[in-house]
C-alpha cells in the first residue's frame, strides 16, 4: 500500500479533498469523492447568459484591471472609491453606521474626491430585485442613473474600490463575487455593532497615517494534521512552493523591497496563538492554511462562533476535535493586531453560505448548510482589532486549485496576490490579477466545455470537468474582508519602523458616548429572518443518530404545539371568564339553607332545603339581607354563620378574581400571545 | 386512630399531587355529596378534633405559601446564575451547558433544572437577533437530552404541567363544593359559584362548635383555590425568566420552559416540606 508521503499529486487527486473538519464528529466535512461522480453534478449546471464582464477581464483588463490612465493603484483620485449599503437597511441604522464609519469614509472622501461615491437608499443594492430575487451586478447596474456599463470599468460611475456594508443577506456573496471580477470589492459586515465599525475605520486611518509601519515580515503558518491528505497537499504543493517562489527573484513581478518571509516554527496551536498575540508577535503579513471549523447547520450558535476557526496541528484524521485543537475568536483575546493583513486558506475561513455550493452528486437540491449565509467570527474578530483585511474562502476550499491536473502546482493566484501585497498594493487590487482572472478565465472554458458537452458527451474528460470547475468555483469564492483600498502600512527604509502598541487604541470618550446613543437607539443587532434548517441528506443516506435526533425533534414539535396549543386555550378561557364575571358583578348573591338531606342538593337544584337567608351584595356596596327568623324571632346563630359567609364571599370574591386576572397576565406575558 | 381525610376531587384524575400538600386525592370510590363541579372535602372522626385538623391544615396552607415564595425566589436567584459555558469537548453530546453553580439547600432542584435546561439545547435557535443580548444562554448540543434520565426528567415535568393546568382550568371554570362531613354525616355543604356567589347548606340543628368546623374549612377550600392560582403565576412567571435566559429557543419552543419551572418550584416546595417534618 502507498504511504501518503509517497503519493503523486495526480494520485492524490483522483479523490477531491475539501478544507473542512466537522467539529462534531472529526471527520472531513465533506468526503472525498471521485472525479467521475462529481463530474455527474456539474454537467448538469446552467451556463450564465450574461457573461460580459467574464470576457472583458480576459480582454482588455487581462494585464491590468484598470483604464491604462491609472497608473497608481494606490492613487485614489485616479480609481475611485465607493461604498455600497443595502437598499433595505434601515435609515436609521445605516445613517448610525455611517457615522461609526466617519473617519473612514471622510478620509476616502478627501482622497477620491469627485471619485467617492455612496451607493444607499434606492441606488443601494436590493436582496430582493425586480424579480424577487438577489440582485446581480446587471439588475444593479441597470438600476443606476446613468446606467452602469459592464465591461472595462469607467470609474465615474462604480469606482474601482467597493466597499459593501451588510451581512451576505444583505448584500450576497454572488454579487461581490461577480463586482469583483472587475472591480476591487471588500466587505463590512459587523451587524449593528457600532463599537466595531468605529474601531475598524479608526484603525484604517491610524495605519495610513503612520501610527504604524511594521516591520516587513511576512509567516506562514501550515498545518499539517497526521493521516490527513488534504494538509499534506496544501503543506507540500501550497505553503512551500508558494513560501520558495516568494523567495525567489522574479523578473515579471519582482519584489521592491526585502521582506523576511518564514516558515511558522510549527502548525500547532501555540504557534498561531503566538502569531496572533498582537504586538511585535504578530508580522505585517500573515499566511495560513489548514482546515476550517465546520459546524452542523442545527447548531447555529456554534457556527456563528466558531465555523471557520483555524484547526491546527494537534488533530489528526478522523480524531475528535477537542477545543484546543482550533483557534477562534474568542482566543484572540485583547491582541493589537494593527495594520495586519492575513489571508486564510481553510474551508469557511472568511464566511457560510446558507446552501451548500458543493452538493454531493446525488443530492437532488442544494444543502443548506446554515440558517443564513454569514462572515466567520475570526477575521471579524480580527478587523475589530486592528487587522485592515483579512482574505480568504467563502465556503469549502478545495486543495484541488492549486494542482493542475498534470501533476504541477498551480499556485499563480496566490504568488500573484502575496507578491501585490509585499509590494505594498491595496488588498482589493492584489487579488485582482490572480484570484478574479482565474475566475474569469475558469469560467468561460468551463461554460465552453459545459455548452459543448451537450452535443458531445466525450468532449471533456470528467477529470478536466471537474479540474476546472473546482478551480473556478475555488477562485471565485475568495473574498475581502476589510476595506478593499487598504495595503499593508509597512516601513520601507531601515529603521523608520514603528511598532504596535501592546493593547489596541481604546475609542475616545466623545467618540464611545456618541456610539452608545446610536447603538441604543438602533438595537444590538439587526432582525434577520431566522429560518429552520431543512437539513437535506445527500442521496437519502440518513445516519442513524440524525434520525434518532430528528425522531426527538418531531417529538418535541408535537409537545411544543400541545403545550402552546392548550395554554392558548387556556388563556383565552381565563379571559373570557373574567369578562363574563365583569358583568355579573353587579351582584354578589349569598344564600343559607336549612334541610335534613344535605345530600339531595344538586347544581341547580337546592332540593327541599329551605332557603333561610339571603344577601344581595350590589355593585355599590348596597346590600339587601333578607334574616332568618322562628318562631322566637330571629335565628341568631345562623344568622351569625350567614353574616360571616357573606363577609367571605365579598372577600374571596375580589382575591380570586385578582389572582386570577394576575395568573391570566402572567401566562399571556409567558407566552408571548399579547 | 382517628381517620381526617382532606379530599379535592380535582386531583382525582391528575398526576400531580396538591403542591401545598393540603389536599389529596379521593378514594376511586369515594363519591362527592355534590357530583357537579369541583368538590373539596374534609373527613373528620367528631367536631372537636375536626376543628383542629382544619385550623392545622390552615397553618400547613400558610407554609405552603411562604415555601412557594421561596422557590420562587430560588428560581429567581439560580436564573442570576445561569450563564453559557463552554463545554470543554466538541466531540461529545453538548457544546454548551447551562452553569447552574451548586447550592447548599438545593443542589437536587438547580441540578434537575439544568439537565431539562440543557436537554432544549438540541432545538436549534434563531439566533442573530438574540445572540447579542448579555447573559443569553446559548443552546448549542447536537442531540437532544443524551442521558435519558433527562428526558425522563422532562416527560415527568411535562405531565405534571398538563396535570397542572387541568386543575386550574377547572378551578377557574366551575363551582368549587366544600363538604364537611363529620363521623360520616354531611353537616355543611358550600357551593361557590364560579363568579363568587355563595350556597350554604346546613343540617338543622347543629351546634356553634360544628358551624364554626364547616366554616373554617370553606375558608381552607377558599385560600386552596387562590393560592392554586398564585402557583400557577409564580410558574408563568419563573418560566418568563427562564425563557429571558433561554432566549435562543426556537418560536413556539417558549412554552416548553412552563414545564421546567413547574419541576423546579414543586420540587423545592416538596423539599421544604420534607424539611420541616424532619424538624418536627
Amino acid at each position: 500500500m502507498t504511504e501518503p508521503d509517497e503519493k503523486l499529486p495526480s494520485e492524490l487527486l483522483k479523490e477531491i479533498y475539501v478544507n473542512g473538519v466537522d467539529g462534531t464528529t472529526g471527520h472531513y466535512s465533506l468526503p472525498p469523492m471521485s472525479s467521475e461522480l462529481w463530474a455527474s453534478t456539474i454537467k448538469g449546471e446552467s451556463v450564465p447568459a450574461d457573461q460580459t464582464d467574464l470576457k472583458a477581464k480576459q480582454g482588455p483588463a487581462r494585464a491590468y484591471p484598470l483604464p491604462a490612465s491609472v497608473k497608481d493603484n494606490k492613487d485614489l483620485s485616479k480609481t475611485g472609491w465607493a461604498v455600497v449599503f443595502p437598499a433595505e437597511m434601515a435609515d436609521k441604522r445605516r445613517e448610525a453606521i455611517k457615522e461609526a464609519l466617519s473617519p473612514l469614509l471622510q478620509r476616502r472622501l478627501e482622497k477620491a474626491g469627485d471619485l467617492y461615491r455612496v451607493f444607499e437608499g434606492e441606488s443601494g443594492y436590493r436582496v430582493r430585485g425586480e424579480t424577487g430575487r438577489p440582485e446581480s451586478t446587471r439588475d444593479f447596474f441597470k438600476r443606476q442613473t446613468p446606467e452602469i456599463k459592464p465591461g472595462m470599468p469607467k470609474l465615474a460611475q462604480m469606482p474601482y474600490y467597493v466597499l459593501l456594508v451588510g451581512s451576505p443577506e444583505e448584500i450576497t456573496y454572488e454579487f461581490q463575487y461577480q463586482l469583483d471580477v472587475m472591480r476591487g470589492v471588500g466587505r463590512l459586515d459587523f451587524g449593528n455593532d457600532l463599537d466595531a465599525y468605529a474601531r475598524y475605520a479608526q484603525n484604517v486611518v491610524a495605519a495610513e497615517t503612520g501610527m504604524v509601519k511594521l516591520p516587513r515580515q511576512g509567516t506562514f503558518f501550515s498545518v499539517r494534521n497526521l493521516g490527513d491528505d488534504a494538509t499534506l497537499i496544501s503543506d507540500r504543493y501550497l505553503v512551500r512552493p508558494l513560501l520558495s517562489n516568494l523567495q525567489q527573484p522574479d523578473d515579471e513581478s519582482p519584489l521592491q523591497f526585502d521582506w523576511n518571509l518564514t516558515l511558522a516554527a510549527s502548525g500547532a496551536r501555540a504557534e498561531l496563538e503566538r502569531l496572533l498575540s498582537g504586538g511585535k508577535q504578530t508580522p505585517a503579513l500573515l499566511f495560513t492554511a489548514s482546515h476550517g471549523m465546520v459546524f452542523p447547520p442545527d447548531d447555529p450558535q456554534r457556527q456563528f462562533r466558531e465555523q471557520g476557526a483555524l484547526l491546527c496541528q494537534n488533530w489528526a484524521k478522523d480524531m475528535p476535535v477537542s477545543r484546543d485543537d482550533y483557534f477562534a475568536a474568542e482566543d484572540l483575546g485583547n491582541a493589537n493586531l494593527l495594520g495586519l493583513i492575513a489571508f486564510f486558506f481553510a474551508c469557511f475561513g472568511v464566511g457560510t453560505p446558507k446552501y451548500d455550493y458543493f452538493n454531493h452528486p446525488k443530492a437532488k437540491t442544494r444543502n443548506q448548510i446554515a440558517p443564513y449565509g454569514f462572515t466567520s467570527a475570526l477575521p471579524k474578530q480580527m478587523l475589530r482589532q486592528g487587522a485592515l483585511a483579512v482574505l480568504g474562502h467563502v465556503d469549502r476550499a478545495w486543495g484541488h486549485s492549486f494542482i493542475s491536473a498534470g501533476d504541477n502546482v498551480a499556485n499563480e493566484a496566490f504568488v500573484a496576490a502575496l507578491r501585490h501585497l509585499l509590494n505594498g498594493d491595496p488588498v482589493g487590487f492584489a487579488t485582482d490579477p490572480g484570484f478574479n482572472l482565474k475566475y474569469a478565465d475558469m469560467t468561460v472554458v468551463l461554460n465552453d466545455n459545459l455548452e459543448k458537452l451537450r452535443s458531445d458527451p466525450n468532449y471533456v474528460s470528467d477529470e478536466e470537468l471537474v479540474a476546472l470547475w473546482t478551480a473556478n468555483n475555488d477562485a471565485r469564492s475568495y473574498v475581502v474582508l476589510g476595506d478593499p483600498a487598504v495595503s499593508i502600512p509597512f516601513a520601507t527604509d531601515e529603521g523608520t519602523a514603528v511598532e504596535r502598541t501592546a493593547a489596541p487604541v481604546a475609542l475616545p470618550p466623545v467618540i464611545v458616548e456618541k456610539l452608545s446613543a446610536l447603538q441604543a437607539d438602533i438595537g444590538p443587532e439587526p432582525t434577520a429572518a431566522y429560518t429552520a434548517p431543512a437539513v437535506a441528506t445527500p442521496g437519502g443516506d440518513i445516519k442513524v443518530d440524525e434520525a434518532h435526533k430528528a425522531l426527538v425533534n418531531q417529538d418535541f414539535a408535537i409537545q411544543i404545539n400541545e403545550i402552546t396549543d392548550s395554554l392558548r386555550k387556556f388563556a383565552s378561557k381565563i379571559a373570557e371568564a373574567i369578562g363574563n364575571i365583569t358583568q355579573d358583578i353587579l351582584t354578589l348573591e349569598v344564600r343559607t339553607y336549612a334541610t335534613d338531606n344535605v345530600k339531595g342538593v344538586t347544581l341547580n337544584n337546592a332540593g327541599d332545603a329551605n332557603l333561610r337567608a339571603l344577601t344581595l351584595v350590589d355593585f355599590d356596596g348596597d346590600m339587601r339581607t333578607y334574616v332568618p327568623t322562628t318562631t322566637e324571632g330571629v335565628d341568631e346563630d345562623l344568622w351569625q354563620i350567614h353574616r360571616e359567609m357573606v363577609r367571605e364571599a365579598q372577600i374571596n370574591r375580589t382575591q380570586f378574581i385578582s389572582a386570577m386576572a394576575k395568573m391570566a397576565s402572567d401566562l399571556l406575558d409567558t407566552i408571548k400571545l399579547k | 386512630m382517628a381517620d381526617y381525610r382532606f379530599t379535592f376531587s380535582g386531583f382525582a384524575a391528575a398526576e400531580a399531587p396538591d403542591p401545598f400538600g393540603v389536599w389529596e386525592a379521593p378514594a376511586p370510590d369515594e363519591k362527592a355529596v355534590s357530583a357537579a363541579g369541583l368538590t373539596w372535602r374534609a373527613a373528620l372522626p367528631d367536631v372537636d378534633s375536626g376543628l383542629d385538623a382544619i385550623l392545622a391544615r390552615t397553618k400547613s396552607l400558610e407554609r405552603g405559601e411562604a415555601y412557594l415564595l421561596q422557590a420562587d425566589a430560588e428560581l429567581r436567584a439560580t436564573l442570576e446564575t445561569v450563564m453559557p459555558a463552554p463545554v470543554d469537548r466538541v466531540a461529545g453530546t453538548a457544546s454548551y451547558a447551562f452553569s447552574v453553580p451548586a447550592a447548599e439547600n438545593f443542589h437536587p432542584q438547580k441540578q434537575a433544572l439544568r439537565d431539562t435546561l440543557s436537554g432544549f439545547a438540541a432545538l436549534g435557535a434563531p439566533p442573530r437577533q438574540v445572540a447579542a443580548l448579555e447573559g443569553a444562554v446559548a443552546f448549542g448540543a447536537p442531540d437532544a437530552f443524551a442521558e435519558e434520565k433527562e428526558r425522563k426528567g422532562f416527560q415527568e415535568a411535562y405531565r405534571r404541567w398538563l396535570a397542572f393546568v387541568e386543575q386550574v382550568k377547572q378551578l377557574t371554570s366551575s363551582s368549587s363544593n366544600a363538604e364537611t362531613i363529620i363521623a360520616g354525616e354531611c353537616i355543611g355543604l358550600t357551593r361557590i359559584a364560579w363568579d363568587g356567589d355563595f350556597e350554604t347548606f346546613w343540617l338543622p340543628g347543629l351546634s356553634a362548635l360544628s358551624r364554626e368546623v364547616h366554616r373554617q374549612n370553606v375558608n381552607l377550600v377558599l385560600a386552596s383555590r387562590i393560592a392554586l392560582l398564585r402557583a400557577a403565576s409564580v410558574i408563568a412567571t419563573g418560566a418568563g425568566g427562564l425563557i429571558f435566559k433561554a432566549v435562543v429557543l426556537p418560536p413556539g419552543a417558549q412554552a416548553l420552559l412552563l414545564p421546567a419551572a413547574i419541576r423546579f418550584i414543586f420540587d423545592v416546595m416538596d423539599a421544604l416540606r420534607d424539611w420541616e417534618a424532619t424538624q418536627r
